[in-house]
């Protein structure tokens, strides 16, 4: 396993046509739904994707040779790209009143009431991490989305493992907050759990 | 042995599971098929290239605008060709335009006074090295949660770098005591230009004074978004490039340009971010329910400011719902991103 991702590492740092091809075939969704729950957006998340593995190509000599997945290198490069995203929002008053509605996919009508579902999660989402900062939305998005252990989310944001550690202990200390805050007796929950239900409160309150 | 972790890891563990269990389920999104093909051409084609010729590194990703160019002439010139026959022939173009020629007839006249003034003003006098300063008061609803919620009024600095090449570092903003470095346009990996997107004084004076001239390269090279309608896409982009230091035959244009917009209406009742009454123009978005408004000074015609709200009820807002609104306090040239005017 070990060998072959080394063998990946050296191909791709060699600039080998199908390492990359493969690369991507591999990891672009991976790429691109980090993005999307980092933005917010489809068109942003995207564009990330995209600039994601052209980046990877232009600076592919720095990949070592060890090391293990590619992964957390892209997801770095990715994270990287979303935050300038995320700023250069802050510039265009009218981003948000104007998002376009969900991804343009062929039209069949089961994937349109999918598409509605989408915004909605996707939103429940950006609501949950909007709580965050910046450094503790990353580590998260990385650690517990992504799937990357510590050793690889701290790879990827060029930070120490003992960092992550604590950011990550941050967030889970500010969302437990935030759901009990969010915790009224009476409040029809269900089987939610607490803070799944904080997450999906502005999304009942439209559909009523 | 069964109980082989330490309380640290433990810990750790506790705080990954528990974070899984407070928020909501990360769904897995599909990247669209066609999407992802043209991506993956795109990165072929880039790696293709690189070695084909091993010189200059991979230039910026194609954007939208850059894809359709011909339509969008197209369009530009059918748009023309509308406003010169007035009223009757218009919808044949075939276009989303619902502006009639005769609601713009007002709005014209205003323009070109507003422009006629814009002309007057001297010119100054810029350097590439220099920056052009901004100070706003802004205020933008947050959407997030599904429902509008106006922020606060807050004070906006923004420092523009004026060197015509590629930059990586666009210049500063200061907001709320924050400052942050302005980033190039995502896409432009090797820095990003003067141009639309980051439109130096020198770029604006380069600029088609010709109204009609100007109006077709903006419908040229406004970039396309997705669920943006045309006509409302330039009108936007003219709002993007007023405010800031701007050559005064630019302005005039601009001004005169906006007026050719189908769509675009006087607005006697429109303010800007502190409360400034002007002369308003504006134009609504229907696609999205949508009035944006900029209001203008009633002597000399300077831009003061503008706010978009709704206007029909929306799941997030009710109609007449503010959006986002500004307002210009100063502008000037300063040598150094991050320095005051009253010190330069």
């Amino acid at each position: 396993m070990k060998d072959s991702e080394n063998e990946v590492r050296r191909r791709v740092r060699e600039g080998d046509r199908a390492a990359f091809a493969q690369l991507y075939e591999e990891f672009a969704r991976v790429v691109y739904n980090h993005a999307l729950r980092l933005t917010g957006d489809w068109s942003t998340a995207e564009e990330i994707m995209s600039e994601t593995f052209l980046a990877a190509w232009r600076t592919r000599t720095r990949v070592r040779d060890d090391g293990g997945s590619l992964l957390p290198w892209l997801l770095g490069i990715a994270t990287h790209k979303a935050d300038n995203a995320r700023r250069s929002r802050r510039r265009r008053q009218l981003f948000l009143a104007r998002q376009p509605p969900p991804p343009s996919v062929e039209d069949f009508a089961p994937q349109l009431a999918g598409r509605i579902d989408d915004a909605r999660r996707l939103r429940a989402v950006q609501v949950a991490l909007d709580r965050l900062r910046r450094q503790e939305r990353e580590v998260l998005a990385l650690c517990v989305w992504a799937g990357l252990d510590y050793q690889q989310t701290a790879e990827a944001l060029g930070i120490a493992v003992g960092t992550v550690r604590s950011r990550l202990s941050r967030a889970r200390k500010r969302l437990a907050r935030l759901a009990e805050e969010n915790l009224e007796p009476g409040s029809a929950c269900g089987e939610m759990t607490s803070a799944a239900a904080i997450a999906a409160l502005p999304v009942r309150e439209e559909l009523t | 042995m069964k109980d082989r972790t330490t309380s640290t890891s433990w810990e750790r563990r506790g705080d990954r599971e528990e974070i899984a269990r407070l928020l909501p389920p990360p769904a897995d999104w599909d990247v669209p098929r066609e999407q992802h093909l043209r991506h993956k051409e795109l990165l072929m084609h880039t790696i293709d290239r690189d070695q084909a010729i091993h010189t200059r590194p991979a230039r910026r990703l194609l954007r939208p605008a850059l894809l359709a160019p011909a339509t969008a002439l197209a369009l530009a010139c059918a748009l023309t060709a509308g406003i010169a026959l007035t009223d009757s022939d218009k919808g044949s173009s075939g276009t989303a335009s619902h502006g009639a020629a005769t609601d713009m007839q007002p709005a014209a006249a205003l323009l070109d006074r507003i422009s006629a003034a814009a002309g007057e003003h001297p010119a100054p006098t810029v350097r590439d090295d220099q920056f052009v300063y901004t100070k706003e008061k802004t205020r933008s609803a947050d959407l997030t949660t599904g429902k509008a919620v106006l922020g606060p009024l807050t004070d906006r600095e923004v420092w523009n770098a004026q060197e015509p090449g590629r930059l990586l570092k666009l210049g500063l903003i200061r907001e709320d005591g924050e400052t942050f470095p302005i980033n190039a346009e995502l896409g432009d990996t090797h820095g990003t230009a003067a141009g639309i997107n980051r439109p130096t004084y020198h770029w604006l004076r380069s600029l088609p004074t010709d109204p009609d001239k100007l109006l077709t390269y903006l419908y040229t090279k406004t970039p396309h978004a997705q669920g943006r309608e045309r006509d409302q896409a330039v009108f936007e982009q003219i709002g993007s490039l007023l405010g800031g230091v701007m050559p005064p035959r630019t302005a005039a244009a601009l001004y005169r340009a906006a007026a050719k917009i189908p769509g675009v209406t006087p607005a006697p009742k429109a303010r800007d971010a502190i409360g400034r009454q002007g002369l308003g123009i504006a134009r609504d978005d229907t696609r999205y329910g949508i009035r944006t408004e900029w209001v203008f000074d009633k002597k000399d015609y300077a831009f003061l400011g503008s706010r978009s709200y709704l206007t029909k009820d929306e799941s997030y807002g009710e109609s007449g719902t503010l959006l986002s609104s500004s307002a210009e306090l100063e502008h000037a040239v300063v040598d150094k991103a991050g320095e005051s005017p009253a010190a330069g």
